[in-house]
């Protein structure tokens, strides 16, 4: 029983941080319908950006305080991680974004890729893990047996709260739903004044945001980063954004936990399971692609039909 | 009549004469700048004379007319690379590598570039093939030959298990599927120790035909050939062999199936209406693509005795594919061209290593961008020549619209 609840924490906390980087595969695909691969080198690099700015911040101004420090390093890292995406997006994304699908999914691979490979070869060692300083309290209660880390809690209510925002940002400004305007029918929207370019823009910027605050919680939780972090990211957030049915936010945050605790609960119960957390992942998604390929959250009324 | 015979002939020699000549050159020169001197320059010439549209006719007037002939010395060429290269044994291996890629290339040209199937699991199947020859000649020691055959069979029998996620999904659903695959495929021979594990397979038996040992060095004509050119023209055989087979279904209706079953060519619509059996067509497609990658594979790991997880990644089949992609989506001579390439540039610009990937990335977006046909773009089949003169026109991977 103990084991059961350890590992839903566990798999709650890597959901959180899946369904980050799912809901930017999701928004992607509602309002460009098309797959932007690269999400996933979006996430190091926030990961990587939040890494620069608490190490510029500690050793260079020699700020201590680590409330202070985490909150500059997300909101920094958050900011530039959302420019970053924002130029890519006008290089890559604009060219392209009436592209057939495969088209525009194999254009952001190969620039992912460049991403990847770039950090890897500019970053001082780029090539090894980088330590990531652990400013979170090693802080832990155990409650009848479940482990409560204080990592694993903020992780999980911060995650909470910036879905939260993203769920209003979509559902009640004007920008939100400007976006999901265009997700509905691109053309009729610019036709009722809609700037589909401004839309692209935010679109970037909102995933970026997601992206970087992910990114660091995972470097706060593991305590390292490395480049090649987002390529599994990455596929794991469009596989969850597919669970979830493509273009729908809250399925891709439900497709998230869902694999997150798969992949949890393969490595606790299948004995040598955890080298195969991912086989079991895949096969499934596999699996659920064959029988439920429109996701499991159906589309809210008035969604286009795909 | 016999004077345009002699002309044709001299345009067609002197073309291939120069063309091969730059790229042993590419091969040989070692200074890199001399090296991106030589690209440059032929690039220039190329598009110049491209331009220029008097030259571009003739040539290719030449080429159609005595296309056989051009043919021909193709073949004498390819015969006669390790001889030309015999002072560097390194270079018939990467050539030989480089044919390797070839046919997987042809392979993924099948599936994605005539029936329209991606597949970014390339790689897993091109794995299926290495270790299961592999594993065959080190537990029962079976011929290296029979490896080959037995590779590629068990490709097409590993890629049937995705027939169903085939039939039942499209465009990028098909490729989170294929990436899955070949994630899952990965992360499954980094952890089955009865595969070797993260070592891989060590000491398989190097390529022998009925006794012939490939590690000896031939000697033909009194001129001594190191023991790589074994592996070079076995692989020449097969690559021949295999581009012949992919060559003649894509110009017959079977390659014209396969496009009208293509997105990008074609309309699944209007085909079904047609009566083209969609699925049936499109699992022939992928199976035959796979084998194509398996019997690769299985040559691969006779070729260097080894075979680890990190050959067979996600990354690797997105190189696979890009071959595709750069040569010209479903253009024969394209894909080759971008496949021997995407082998050659990489040990060209070793001194740049860490740089390569960034570099192929940015290769790959500008190449999406700008000339989605690809290097040689794809022609359109010219069925009944000797009839129709048709010129020589092009058709964009986008389709008539």
């Amino acid at each position: 029983m103990d084991t059961i609840l350890n590992q839903i924490i566990h798999g709650m906390m890597l959901g959180v941080m899946y369904s980050l980087v799912a809901v930017g595969f999701t928004l992607f695909f509602g309002v460009l319908n098309l797959v932007q691969f690269a999400h996933g080198e979006i996430f190091m690099v926030g990961a990587f950006l939040g890494l620069i700015i608490l190490n510029f911040l500690s050793s260079a101004l020699g700020i201590e305080n680590p409330v202070l420090l985490l909150i500059i390093c997300f909101f920094g890292s958050s900011v530039l991680t959302a420019l970053f995406g924002l130029f890519f997006g006008r290089i890559t994304i604009r060219p392209i974004k009436d592209a057939p699908p495969v088209i525009a999914l194999l254009t952001t691979l190969g620039a992912g890729l460049s991403i990847r490979y770039f950090v890897m070869a500019f970053y001082p060692s780029g090539s090894q893990p980088q330590r990531f300083p652990g400013y979170l309290p090693d802080w832990q209660v155990e409650v009848h047996g479940v482990l409560l880390r204080f990592d694993s809690l903020f992780i999980l209510l911060g995650g909470i709260l910036l879905i939260l925002g993203t769920y209003l940002f979509i559902n009640k400004t004007r920008m939100g739903i400007a976006m999901r305007a265009v997700a509905q029918d691109r053309e009729t929207a610019s036709m009722m004044g809609v700037n589909i370019n401004r839309v692209i823009d935010t679109t970037f910027v909102v995933s970026g945001v997601l992206a970087a605050c992910a990114g660091i919680f995972n470097g706060l939780y593991y305590r390292q980063v490395i480049f090649d972090m987002g390529a599994i990211y990455g596929v794991v957030g469009f596989s969850a954004a597919v669970i979830g049915g493509l273009g729908n936010i809250l399925g891709a945050i439900v497709g998230g936990f869902l694999f997150a605790l798969l992949a949890s609960f393969t490595s606790a119960f299948i004995p040598g399971g955890s080298a195969y957390r991912f086989v079991t992942a895949f096969a499934f998604l596999i699996l659920f692609l064959v029988l439920m390929p429109k996701g499991i959250v159906k589309a809210s009324k008035g969604k286009r039909e795909k | 009549m016999r004077n345009s015979l002699l002309r044709d002939l001299l345009v067609i020699l002197s073309c291939l004469v120069a063309s091969w000549a730059v790229f042993i050159a590419v091969l040989l020169v070692t200074n890199v700048f001399f090296v991106s001197v030589i690209l440059f320059l032929s690039v220039a010439v190329i598009y110049g004379l491209n331009r220029w549209e008097g030259v571009r006719a003739s040539i290719v007037q030449a080429f159609r007319r005595r296309g056989r002939f051009a043919l021909v010395c193709m073949i004498v060429i390819f015969l006669c690379l390790p001889f030309i290269l015999r002072s560097s044994p390194y270079w018939i291996l990467i050539l030989t590598l480089a044919i390797l890629w070839i046919i997987v290339a042809l392979g993924i040209n099948i599936q994605f570039g005539s029936a329209g199937i991606i597949n970014l699991g390339a790689a897993a199947f091109y794995g299926v093939g290495a270790y299961t020859a592999g594993m065959l000649s080190t537990k029962l020691g079976s011929p290296p030959l029979l490896n080959l055959l037995l590779g590629a069979v068990m490709s097409m029998i590993v890629g049937s298990l995705l027939f169903i996620p085939l039939l039942k999904t499209k465009s990028h659903y098909l490729a989170l599927v294929t990436i899955a695959f070949v994630m899952a495929f990965h992360n499954l021979l980094n952890n089955a120790e009865w595969l070797g594990g993260a070592q891989g397979i060590v000491g398989i038996p190097l390529m022998s035909v009925a006794g012939y040992s490939f590690t000896q060095e031939i000697t033909i004509w009194g001129v001594k050939l190191p023991s790589q050119a074994n592996f070079y023209y076995l692989a020449l055989l097969l690559g021949g062999l295999l581009g012949a087979a992919s060559w003649r279904l894509w110009n017959s209706w079977v390659g014209l199936t396969w496009n009208s079953l293509n997105e990008g060519t074609g309309d699944e619509l209007s085909a079904r209406c047609m009566g083209v059996a969609v699925g049936r067509w499109a699992m022939i497609a992928f199976t035959i693509g796979n084998f194509y990658a398996g019997l690769a594979g299985a040559f691969y790991s006779h070729m260097t005795s080894y075979i680890a997880p990190p050959d067979i990644t996600f990354y690797q089949s997105l190189l696979f594919l890009s071959a595709v992609i750069l040569g010209g989506i479903d253009s024969i001579p394209g894909v080759c061209l971008a496949a021997v390439l995407l082998v050659i540039l990489p040990e060209k610009l070793r001194a740049f290593q860490q740089y390569w990937v960034i570099f192929f990335g940015i290769i790959l977006v500008l190449m999406l961008i700008l000339r989605r046909k690809g290097l040689i773009p794809v022609r359109i089949r010219n069925y009944m020549r000797d009839i129709l003169p048709l010129a020589a026109t092009r058709r964009t991977p986008e389709g008539p619209d």
